[in-house]
């Protein structure tokens, strides 16, 4: 799933790790989210954008999903 | 992250309790290892199957109560660092690990279960006594599975 993460890390100026920390997860959790490896839970996502300011939407791309 | 502390604190008594009660057992399996060793007699491969299987045992024996107690230190070093017991909650928490987990687990029991069966196949030509163990093997795999999964569906 494509997002917006790392795009809003570097307007924020943040490390993967501060943001790992922040939201309560693993570096590598960050990495593999932000290249599409693997799709955040619900909660992590909701996290995310909230540390961000932002909806899910606005950080995760959902159009994947729409043909479904 | 008070409630993970309780955990910790419990795990790290768990952990200096059964490695207390296990250290008699791993100096024995030390000592056997050296008192033993000598004594396998036999071809040249009863006493390298006889040394492999003590040493195994001397081994595995040690390595389990070193584990107890390096665990035991890293919970109480931990519960003296508020950034160390976060760091170790997120790392047992953390959500792609548990997938990961999750997943391995999923196909390992599969390979596993495979080659049990392949094997209980295989042995049924050789040996009756191994071929019908393997079987009571996979009954019993089979049966926990599918009562985790009753229990799981009922939870979820």
């Amino acid at each position: 799933m494509k997002n917006n993460i790392k795009a809003l890390r570097k307007e924020h100026k943040l490390s993967q790790e501060e943001l790992a920390l922040a939201v309560g997860t693993t570096r590598q959790t960050i990495t593999s989210i932000e290249v599409g490896k693997y799709t955040a839970s619900l909660p992590l996502a909701y996290k995310i954008a909230k540390y961000f300011g932002k909806t899910i939407e606005e950080v995760f791309d959902f159009s994947d999903l729409e043909g479904i | 992250m008070e409630d993970y502390r309780k955990i910790l604190r419990k795990r790290k008594i768990l952990c200096l309790v059964f490695g207390i009660l296990l250290l008699p057992l791993a100096i024995a399996t030390l000592y056997l290892f050296y008192s033993m060793d000598s004594a396998i007699k036999g071809s040249d491969i009863v006493e390298f199957f006889g040394g492999v299987l003590n040493g195994l045992r001397a081994g595995l024996g040690i390595t389990i109560v070193m584990l107890l107690f390096v665990k035991a230190i890293q919970y109480h070093k931990a519960l003296k660092n508020d950034t160390e017991i976060k760091n170790l909650y997120i790392e047992e928490h953390d959500e792609r690990n548990i997938a990961l987990n999750e997943k391995s687990s999923k196909i390992s029991f599969n390979v596993i279960f495979l080659a049990i069966f392949i094997s209980c196949v295989i042995t049924g030509f050789i040996n009756s006594t191994v071929s019908l163990t393997l079987l009571a093997v996979l009954f019993f795999v089979t049966l926990t599975k599918v009562v985790i999964y009753i229990m799981y569906s009922r939870k979820m």
